[in-house]
């Protein structure tokens, strides 16, 4: 199997990760039995509950992008060093990023985001070219 | 590359120019200082033009799923016909009018894109099939 689709394999668990700390955070502050139920009265987030639920959405919005551009790259067979190293900066960059927001950590939170979409970008070009 | 694959390559910059509209007219209201912070009470944006960019990035999210799973069925089964070709095309040209409607308020035209586009994914949906 390529680095990249090992890469896209892992970052899988990744979000799974971002999933559950999340879901982590909330049952924390709001407790099982609240989750359990239909959650209409549901508390405002405190803090943590929200650092988890905006890092897990800010997951959300470039995922989709990774797994489409790693699909791209192994269906038209074109891996390359700038697909390597994109696969490579953006799967680490978003393991980093989780307990940098958890612990609200910045400006390095928006600094190792913004590191993550320049391995999108070299994915991107890699793909393409 | 086929003509498929390279509508959803493309698709990604166009899903980062959503998601940019988005967030530097964000940015543009609440100051790149609090969005750097961990944003914690954060209020939300009040603006019109910032709702209109989030709304319209969220719509993009409501419907880039099933473009990139119909592409993705079209390249593994080798599908590709000129139904899946014209609906890739349709999808992603009007996902570009779309968000330009949305930011500049002209309604009907902006459901009508959002309508050919997704007509676009029923063409990929029966070009999968057929």
């Amino acid at each position: 199997m390529s680095a990249e689709l090992t890469y896209l394999i892992w970052s899988a668990a990744l979000g799974f990760v971002y999933l559950n700390v999340q879901a982590g955070l909330y049952r924390r502050q709001a407790g099982i039995l609240q989750a359990n139920g239909v959650r209409d009265d549901d508390p405002e987030p405190d803090v943590l509950t929200g650092r988890g639920t905006r890092a897990l959405r800010n997951f959300y919005e470039t995922f989709p992008l990774f797994a489409v551009l790693v699909l791209a790259v192994e269906l038209s067979g074109g891996q390359d060093a700038f697909t390597f190293w994109g696969v490579t900066v953006y799967f680490w960059c978003r393991v980093a990023y989780l307990p940098l927001y958890v612990l609200g950590i910045s400006p390095a939170r928006s600094i190792v985001w913004t590191i993550s979409v320049l391995g999108l970008v070299a994915l991107f070009v890699g793909a393409l070219v | 590359m086929s003509f498929e694959l390279t509508c959803l390559v493309l698709s990604t910059v166009l899903a980062l120019i959503y998601l940019s509209a988005q967030t530097f007219l964000r940015k543009a209201e609440v100051g790149i200082r609090h969005d750097v912070g961990p944003r914690d009470h954060d209020k939300g944006v009040s603006g019109i033009l910032q709702g209109r960019a989030e709304r319209a990035y969220r719509n993009f999210l409501e419907t880039y799923p099933v473009f990139i799973a119909l592409v993705v069925a079209v390249e593994l089964s080798a599908a590709s016909d000129p139904l899946t070709q014209w609906g890739a095309g349709l999808y992603l040209g009007f996902r570009v009018v779309y968000l330009p409607l949305y930011l500049m308020g002209v309604p009907w035209l902006r459901t009508f894109s959002w309508n050919i586009a997704s007509f676009g994914l029923a063409l990929m949906i029966a070009g999968v099939f057929v």
